[in-house]
């Protein structure tokens, strides 16, 4: 079997999985959902109609399968806090999560890995020690800290008050910036921190091969090493942490930042649907951005070998 | 003639190392388009005389005495990139494989020299890169290929056009066909000849491996624990080695005689790395050992024509010709 | 040609503590004193709201009047429990399918745990556990089960990659050769040697299990029968507006303390086994 087929085929594997675990905590035994439609003091009758009307008697896996084709055709259903079309609701969110989160993001990553280049090339010297003692103090601070204390120091009269503390009226660039700078700051500190020691330990593993004394040898200067010759080598991790954190940065991210900062993206409606067990719209999102995780997971299977050339998806796998 | 590179009692150490140098008192000459070879056992210095003529010496090694290349005294902790006395040095290493940048095809990795170090116009690269890798004996596709893509000689082929590359005029070869074949080997040390006389290059090969410089060398000189024991024209000493270790290296060769099936000799005992001993390094392993050998270090002294010079003090007589 | 290679500095036997172990011990320090101290229960309301720092109250009051000095302490003893109970479940789990699959590697054992580990690895952690704990409302441990079910997955992948790793050295073949039973040869001659690998990892999970339980009981979803360090930082967003800072800082301070002190300790525990990645 060529590599490429058994990838595709583990990927589905994990997509059946993953609506598998979500059918069964969201809908097998997530909430009964025919009382809260039934409205108050229903009868058994009535109540019965809802059940099968909900598919509820049917078997586990006829139930399972229709689970799947909804997801499959974002026929996700309508939230039960306000009524709105699942869908229409996301498609709402995403792009306000996106522009909240995206932006600090990558500014993020490439400031660590800029940083993680100057603490590589100084390794064992101060810069480097500065450096990589900094970031471990920093993943010590809780991102809820950050958060509150820039917030504090940048959103209140106690301090330089700049932005509003609360609130998302984006229409144009500059009321981005009044609204988005504080949480991309936010970001933007707790990413370095997070990734600054593993990047730094990727280039320090690549300054140690032969081929960079080559390049030394050969006259490269200290950009050309960096740029030239270790970074196209650090490229395949660096993108799979990159790829794989962004649906946990969208999701579990958006979820302190917005409900701290009051912006409504997808990180607020999960919060709000957990409170109010919305079980259409927190089963959506479970199950859509576990399915993001496999489909990213599996794109980058394929541009892998574009930066490596060594990888070969036509391979026999063994 | 003037040497194009001198290195005058040259010593060095490594931190931790506490007094053990990796390289004593080391005094070398290399003529312009002289190919020198520089024999010894594996952690004897070697290379770490080659990376001190790279100015490439780890951080916080601890040196004596100086090198001088075409008049210019090397900076052992030469920062990447600034031009230098190592500019008319180019180096090829041990293991090809690992030397070249893996996910970068090989026309890219010469042409990023050529660029560096030639005058010549972006537009002319791809020819130049043409005729290099003509002169090394690869065919021209190779330029797209990646290293893993290439057998370990063509690997060393490539190392060879980046070195004629950087149109420098000395070459050193670090152990440059320890990582190949029997077959390989042959060839890529033929190639390494006819460039040397081509280009004429002053060639430094480092090798543990008499054979292998006996067929590129005209000068050698061999190394034990940091030390040179005994320098001389190639013929001298594999004709009349004079010290007890080069005469062990040289009988430790197999050679096919199917008629005089000879015992392979093998050099008694391991390496004394213990720091701190008086006299000569190589006395516990000695076969010609005296007594006060352990008290005193031997001077490298000369013979009366000064070709050849060995550092013992119970040297083998002139008259034993190797059997 | 080992010249090239740099030897390792020697290091000594006996050092000074380090600076981990330092704030480590000024924690534990901070919270026997806590304890040893005469303070009132940490859910008694009292009219002194927004009390200083006095003899009575050594961290002063928030805005019920509750004490905060017991508070933050029994805050304290509530998130060691937690990362405790987390990291051992989650690390025996992580480590007993880590060896199967490692041993197993590449037949059907191996294939479903390694299946299972994507699976798990691909659902958000956060909505997870609050999907979980709605599920297993009447459930009172909803929230330590959910980490432990999401956090044993790369704990499995570590033992996994040594037990395949150390499975071709000789002194295994040997024991494999003389007769040892597989369990046998994971317990007492693999497992021994992934030790460092393990620990990292171990105090890697009680790190995560601390730090999600703080953000989790901030947002409101953590186990309300306790206070939480989370709780008492959600608290106090609303009074550091106000300027009262004493909830902020006595929560926020020592869990850096904490999470600062393990994170120094694993690090020079990965600098012994690994000295490439550490800090210099």
């Amino acid at each position: 079997m060529p590599m490429y087929l058994r990838k595709t085929l583990h990927s589905l594997s994990l997509l059946l999985g993953v609506t598998f675990i979500s059918f069964l905590l969201m809908v097998y035994f997530g909430p009964d959902r025919s009382y809260a439609i039934a409205g108050k003091n229903p009868d058994t009758a009535q109540l019965e109609e809802i059940r099968q009307q909900l598919g509820y008697d049917q078997a586990f896996l006829s139930r399972y399968f229709t689970h799947i084709k909804d997801l499959a055709s974002l026929n996700l259903g309508q939230s039960e806090s306000n009524g709105k079309p699942v869908s229409q609701l996301l498609a709402e969110t995403i792009p306000v999560s996106l522009l909240v989160l995206l932006p600090g993001f990558l500014v993020g990553n490439l400031l660590a890995l800029l940083l993680a280049m100057v603490a590589a090339w100084y390794r064992h010297s101060w810069p480097d020690r500065l450096l990589t003692n900094l970031s471990l103090a920093g993943v010590s601070i809780s991102f809820l800290i950050i958060i509150i204390l820039l917030s504090t120091w940048l959103c209140t009269p106690q301090g330089l008050n700049l932005f509003p503390s609360r609130g998302w009226r984006v229409d144009s660039l500059a009321s981005w910036f009044t609204y988005a700078t504080v949480p991309s700051l936010a970001l933007i500190i707790v990413t370095v921190f997070f990734n600054l020691r593993f990047y730094r330990a990727l280039l320090l593993d690549e300054m140690q091969q032969d081929y960079i004394r080559t390049a030394r040898a050969y006259g490269a200067g200290p950009f050309s090493i960096m740029f030239k010759e270790a970074l196209p080598n650090t490229l395949i991790p660096f993108l799979t942490r990159l790829l794989f954190s962004l649906p946990a940065i969208l999701v579990s991210g958006s979820l302190l930042l917005e409900s701290y900062f009051g912006i409504p993206g997808v990180g607020k409606v999960s919060f709000d649907a957990i409170f109010n067990a919305d079980q259409p719209v927190l089963n959506a999102i479970v199950s859509l951005s576990a399915i993001l995780v496999i489909v990213i997971a599996w794109l980058a299977d394929f541009i892998y070998p574009y930066l490596d050339p060594r990888i070969n998806l036509q391979a026999e796998s063994p | 003639m003037e040497p194009i590179v001198s290195i005058r009692n040259l010593s060095i150490s490594y931190p931790g190392d506490g007094a053990r140098s990796a390289v004593k008192h080391i005094n070398l000459d290399i003529l312009p388009g002289q190919a020198v070879g520089l024999v010894g056992e594996s952690g004897c210095g070697k290379t770490t005389l080659a990376l001190a003529l790279m100015g490439m010496l780890p951080p916080g090694c601890d040196h004596r005495g100086k090198i001088i290349i075409a008049g210019q005294k090397v900076d052992f902790y030469q920062r990447p990139g600034q031009a230098s006395a190592r500019d008319h040095c180019a180096m090829i290493f041990q293991n090809p494989q690992t030397s070249l940048n893996p996910v970068i095809s090989v026309g890219t990795q010469i042409s990023r020299i050529i660029l560096r170090y030639s005058r010549l116009k972006k537009s002319a690269i791809p020819d130049r890169l043409a005729e290099l890798l003509v002169l090394v004996g690869l065919s021209d596709h190779c330029r797209k290929l990646y290293p893993h893509e290439l057998s370990g000689g063509m690997q060393q082929r490539v190392l060879l056009a980046m070195a004629l590359a950087r149109e420098a005029s000395i070459l050193i070869a670090d152990e440059p066909t320890a990582a190949l074949d029997a077959g390989t080997r042959l060839q890529i040390l033929n190639l390494l000849k006819q460039l040397q006389e081509q280009q004429k290059l002053s060639l430094l090969l480092i090798s543990h491996d008499l054979s292998a410089i006996a067929r590129v060398c005209q000068q050698v000189a061999i190394v034990y624990q940091g030390r040179v024991v005994e320098q001389a024209p190639q013929k001298l000493i594999y004709t009349q080695p004079r010290h007890p270790y080069s005469a062990g290296l040289l009988a430790a060769i197999p050679k096919i005689h199917p008629q005089r099936p000879r015992k392979l000799q093998t050099l008694l005992g391991e390496a004394n790395h213990s720091s701190g001993q008086t006299g000569c390094d190589f006395a516990s392993r000695c076969p010609r050992r005296e007594a006060y050998c352990e008290q005193q270090l031997p001077p490298l002294n000369a013979t009366l024509e000064k070709s050849q010079q060995f550092a013992c003090f119970n040297p083998r007589p002139l008259s034993a010709v190797r059997k | 040609m080992t010249a090239s290679l740099k030897p390792a500095k020697p290091s000594s036997r006996f050092k000074l503590p380090t600076l981990g172990t330092l704030i480590f011990i000024g924690f534990i320090g901070i919270l026997l004193a806590l304890a040893a101290y005469p303070l009132p229960e940490w859910q008694t309301i009292s009219p002194d709201r927004f009390a200083g720092i006095s003899l009575e109250h050594p961290l002063g009051t928030n805005a019920l009047g509750q004490d905060i000095a017991s508070r933050a302490e029994t805050a304290s003893w509530h998130s060691l429990r937690i990362g405790l109970i987390v990291a051992l479940c989650a690390g025996f789990l992580g480590v007993s399918l880590g060896l199967l699959s490692g041993w197993y590697a590449g037949r059907w054992p191996d294939t479903i745990i390694l299946w299972l580990t994507g699976v798990m690895e691909a659902i958000p952690f956060y909505l997870f556990v609050a999907a979980l704990a709605y599920a297993l409302r009447q459930f009172s441990w909803s929230m330590e089960l959910a980490m432990v079910i999401t956090f044993w997955t790369t704990m499995a992948r570590l033992i996994r990659a040594e037990v395949i790793r150390l499975k071709q050295r000789d002194f295994i073949l040997s024991a494999r050769a003389i007769g040892l039973s597989p369990s046998r040869t994971l317990t007492a001659h693999i497992l021994p040697n992934a030790l460092p690998v393990l620990l990292v990892q171990l105090s890697m999970i009680f790190i995560a299990a601390i730090k999600a339980e703080v953000i989790l009981s901030f947002l409101g979803l953590g186990n309300n029968s306790s206070i939480s360090w989370g709780q008492m930082i959600s608290e106090s967003t609303h009074e550091v507006i106000s300027g009262h800072y004493m909830n902020f800082f006595s929560a926020s301070i020592l869990l850096f303390m904490l999470i600062y002190s393990i994170s120094l300790i694993t690090d020079s525990l990965q600098t012994r086994s690994d000295p490439r990645q550490g800090v210099a």
